[in-house]
């Protein structure tokens, strides 16, 4: 049985596929995220196979939680290309913006595995969570967080258009590791989607008021949360 | 009735000179004079006004009040709305007239006289006394098709995202000052142009401020875009995404003004009304365009960000050295299926017809020319003529029906350091169906010739490192099946 599209659903899903030819990016990240919701997290596990699988896991978290984030970007990029190309302009641009992510991701596995799983919790979080803070209102952050927007791209056609695609899509991912490196640390020490999913409620707030250019507004609430996950982390220590 | 008792921006050359200098205008240089008069780390100072644009030099990069002008975005006219605004009052404050404001240079007017620059900012017999005059200027009457302002006129979207069909600008999500952006068609065309086509000062985005004229000229620009929301041939309305409208911009006082862009829309509330936001009477351009372009079905889109789709494209960066030319290579758009479906109707088996409808249909709509991520720290041209399918080996000078339009380099330089490009497109929907019409349109290849406008080189050419990453054509098209 073939699926008729035909009539006013059609015309609308051609209309969305039309604007928005990056909307596969969103079930595709809802769908890491729920497998991760019911996943086991293996840094306790020791050897080659153990941080192996750390870091897949980690890189799979840090990937599904930015992706998104990402898309809008691969949908500009995606509309300035042919229509034949769209969709592969959008693939190339987050594969470029996920390898950036994923570097990240095996960085922070390999220091996590390498100096320990992060416990007891207490002293990790408030750590980690202070660490954030600091990045958070620093100048260096706040200048990449200004700076943390979509590389414009106009591809060419072959595998010449496609390699600038990625690499501006790796650009734009390189930039938005800069300004949120710092609390993707803390899910170190929480590897769980209730984490993943406040951490991203507060990179979606400060887009929010992104637009807001002066700094001071902007970082105070997330720095906010940030403070009182340390002090609870200094709580649980005690 | 609103706006009967607040003060009125004048044009300025209907300001009453029967007394010699009008009385704004002595106010204004005065004001000048005063600014000029004051330390350079006065925020009053005309030094400090100008640095919050832009500077040179930039000895203080974290200097929070300056280096903030927004160019290529969205923000462009908002920011600039404001800034002006915060500029009027230091002047009323200075000469004590709360209620002065600033005349606009009307270079859009039906009075010839207004196509040059103000008398008063010419060099006078001693030119010493006059804070209105600067050194460098390098025109004095604007040239009709500089001060054309009809592609924006003609605009129904204030915002665009991908394609600059924009009134205003493209969409970026946070204010900086020269980001990835999509240039706003009334940004492209006059604003640009007449900075550089004036030059000097004014030709350079980091001293512009410094040059009295440019707050006429952006009182204008200011002016335009009441003019245009004023239109009654079709519904035109700002953007009324809360991104825009929320964010903020602050301006330094001596404590802090914060504005945010849905403050800044309505000119009663700001304390200002301009003396006429009637459509100036149509310039031979404008005319020429809207014979051929007034029948476009876009009417129906009027609230839609129409979504153009690229049919033709470069194969890869190119230099924009003066005289070149290039090809743009075109396809049939992919997603038109139902180009074969008509085709088939008419019994259309080979390509070739299929071209004919695909033509047709896109000439039915609109079709745009557009620069994209042009990078360049050394442009040898300051304007850049830019025409379409020029006869082989003839003078782009000889075809003014082919002009495209103008593209200026104005703040190019400082752009590409940020690393960001720039990019304009150009409604060639006229210049297109003329070409069809008289059977030379190769729905094959669009070649885009680019001259210098002046024919006066800023620089050195061999010193022009202008390239542009892509040049493409898009489609609006009238029907979509």
């Amino acid at each position: 049985m073939t699926l008729q599209l035909d009539g006013a659903a059609g015309k609308q899903l051609g209309r969305l596929d039309r604007a928005h030819p990056e909307w596969w990016v969103y079930p595709v990240a809802a769908a890491v995220w729920l497998s991760l919701a019911f996943h086991d997290f293996g840094l306790g596990t020791n050897g080659p196979s153990g941080f192996f699988h750390y870091a897949v896991d980690m890189t799979l978290m840090v990937v599904a939680m930015m992706l998104p984030l990402g898309a809008p970007a691969a949908g500009e990029a995606a509309r300035s290309a042919f229509w034949s190309r769209r969709r592969s302009t959008a693939a190339f641009y987050l594969a470029g913006f996920a390898v950036a992510w994923a570097v990240y991701g095996v960085t922070i596995s390999w220091l996590a595995f390498t100096f320990g799983p992060p416990a007891p919790l207490g002293p990790w979080l408030a750590a980690t969570a202070g660490v954030a803070l600091l990045w958070q209102s620093s100048r260096t952050r706040q200048r990449a967080m200004t700076r943390c927007g979509s590389s414009a791209v106009y591809p060419s056609k072959g595998w010449r258009g496609m390699r600038l695609t990625a690499t501006a899509g790796g650009r734009h991912g390189g930039r938005c590791v800069t300004s949120c490196c710092a609390s993707m640390i803390v899910m170190l020490v929480v590897p769980h989607p209730a984490m993943m999913a406040g951490l991203l409620g507060l990179t979606l707030y400060e887009r929010r008021v992104g637009p807001n250019p002066f700094a001071e507004r902007r970082w105070r609430a997330p720095a906010a949360v940030y403070a009182a996950l340390a002090v609870l982390g200094v709580v649980l220590s005690v | 009735m609103p706006g009967e008792n607040v003060p009125v921006r004048r044009a300025v050359s209907k300001l009453d000179r029967s007394g010699g200098v009008p009385a704004e205008l002595a106010d204004y240089a005065e004001g000048i004079k005063a600014m000029l008069a004051l330390p350079e780390d006065d925020i009053k100072s005309l030094s400090y006004q100008a640095a919050i644009h832009g500077r040179t030099g930039r000895p203080d990069p974290g200097h929070p009040d300056w280096d903030w002008c927004q160019h290529r975005s969205w923000f462009f006219l908002p920011w600039h709305r404001m800034y002006l605004l915060e500029f009027e009052r230091n002047i009323g404050s200075l000469i004590n007239k709360t209620d002065w404001r600033l005349p606009y240079w009307d270079y859009n007017g039906d009075n010839q006289e207004s196509w040059g620059l103000p008398p008063e900012f010419l060099s006078p017999p001693d030119e010493n006394e006059n804070p209105l005059f600067v050194e460098g200027r390098e025109v004095s009457e604007l040239i009709e098709e500089e001060r054309d302002w009809s592609m924006a006129q003609d605009a129904r979207p204030f915002v665009s995202s991908n394609v600059g069909i924009g009134f205003g600008g493209g969409r970026i999500d946070r204010p900086m000052q020269f980001p990835r952006g999509i240039t706003g068609l009334l940004e492209g065309q006059p604003h640009n142009t007449i900075h550089s086509v004036v030059s000097g000062l004014m030709g350079n985005p980091l001293t512009a401020g410094f040059d009295p004229l440019f707050w006429l000229h952006h009182a204008s620009i200011d002016h335009l875009w009441e003019v245009w929301l004023n239109q009654s041939d079709f519904q035109r309305s700002n953007p009324s995404e809360r991104t825009w409208l929320d964010t903020q911009f602050r301006f330094p006082t001596g404590g802090d003004q914060f504005w945010t862009v849905a403050g800044a829309l309505d000119t009663v509330s700001l304390g200002y009304v301009y003396d006429d936001i009637e459509p100036p009477a149509p310039t031979a351009f404008r005319e020429l365009r809207r014979s051929t372009v007034a029948r476009s079905p876009l009417e129906a889109t009027v609230n839609e960000e129409p979504e153009p789709e690229l049919i033709g494209a470069t194969d890869g960066p190119v230099a924009l050295d003066p005289g070149v030319t290039m090809a743009v290579n075109l396809e049939t758009p992919a997603s038109w299926g139902f180009v074969r479906r008509i085709s088939s109707e008419r019994g259309f088996a080979a390509d070739e017809d299929q071209d004919v409808v695909a033509t047709e249909t896109a000439l039915d709509g609109r079709v745009l020319l557009q620069l994209e991520n042009v990078k360049g720290t050394s442009p040898s041209v300051g304007v850049y003529d830019v025409y379409v399918n020029v006869p082989e080996g003839e003078d782009p000078q000889e075809h003014p029906e082919l002009k495209a339009g103008l593209f200026s380099t104005f703040g190019l330089e400082v752009a590409s350091a940020e690393g960001h490009g720039v990019t304009q497109a150009f409604d060639i929907t006229d210049v297109a169906r003329l070409l069809y019409n008289e059977g030379q349109w190769d729905p094959k290849t669009v070649k885009v010739t680019m001259t210098s406008h002046s024919g006066k080189p800023k620089r050195s050419a061999s010193a022009n490192d202008v390239r542009a990453e892509r040049v493409g054509v898009y489609v609006i098209p009238a029907a979509s099946g």
